[in-house]
């Protein structure tokens, strides 16, 4: 007879292909799970995974905000450079207002050119 | 020959007999293998098993059938917006009892795309869990100390153990 998932033993390799595909939040929430999970998680190798597939899959990066009242943030994609997504404002990122162009990106870190007039520092 | 038939019977694990149509099949690697190899002609009576239980392989069979013409043929953008939809309609199924069947059949069939969807789905649905409602799912124990949990929870406040 067919066994219920009550029963199933999920192979590891599937449960890290799982993982591959979770969101940071998430997976720092998980290294409480075991000290196998916690190993797992904190690895270099299963970082350097998740890093490659979240940015394959998702390759949207927050870019600009037009306008100082806008209740929107537009993020820009990393893969498209035109493209561009209307996302609920982040206040967080207020701070690249000021971003004219992007230049490059490196794991995450990013180079940006910065518009320096004055009358938008403040 | 295998090319003069349109489809072919499968055994489950259950021991239930499965038709599934060639071109549908040929989406699995380890099922085209077996068109290649078995006889599938009226006259031979060897009908292959698959290690997959009844209630997966109906789900799979329905999943292979979908996809196969776009598969085979290739597809206009909107029939790979139609599938989408498909597909998120085909993975609100009994999630918690057969979600994880489908994922170790679609890794056991070789089956890319119906293992990522699976895949994506049970991230969906794990992200938003409990540390305690993800043990229970994958059968594991705390094997932390309190010792260990404490120093876990300063150097990692948004780790819950609950």
């Amino acid at each position: 007879m067919a066994t219920g998932g009550n029963n199933l033993y999920v192979p590891r390799e599937i449960i890290i292909e799982i993982l591959r595909r979770l969101p940071v939040k998430s997976l720092v929430r998980f290294r409480a799970v075991c000290k196998d999970w916690r190993n797992l998680l904190k690895s270099p190798s299963f970082i350097k995974e998740h890093y490659h597939h979240s940015t394959h899959k998702n390759p949207l990066l927050v870019f600009d905000v037009y306008n100082r009242n806008s209740i929107y943030s537009l993020l820009c994609s990393l893969r498209y450079e035109k493209e561009t997504v209307k996302a609920e404002r982040i206040l967080e990122m207020d701070s690249l207002r000021r971003v004219r162009r992007l230049i490059g990106s490196s794991n995450g870190l990013l180079c940006v050119a910065l518009d320096c007039k004055k009358d938008d520092t403040a | 020959m295998s090319s003069s038939v349109e489809a072919i019977t499968v055994l489950s694990s259950d021991g239930d007999e499965f038709k599934i149509t060639v071109s549908a099949a040929k989406l699995s690697k380890p099922l085209n293998w077996m068109l290649e190899d078995v006889c599938f002609s009226d006259d031979c009576d060897e009908v292959p098993t698959i290690e997959v239980n009844s209630k997966t392989l109906v789900k799979v069979i329905e999943y292979c059938e979908k996809h196969a013409p776009r598969a085979n043929s290739g597809a206009s953008d909107s029939d790979a917006e139609e599938l989408k939809k498909w597909d998120i309609e085909f993975m609100k199924m009994d999630v918690k009892d057969i979600l994880f069947h489908i994922l170790m059949a679609a890794n056991y069939l070789h089956m890319e795309g119906l293992y990522d969807l699976a895949c994506q789905t049970a991230a969906d649905l794990m992200k938003g869990m409990t540390v305690s409602q993800i043990r229970k799912i994958f059968h594991i124990k705390n094997d932390f100390s309190s010792e260990e949990q404490e120093q876990l929870r300063r150097q990692h406040p948004g780790c819950s153990f609950d």
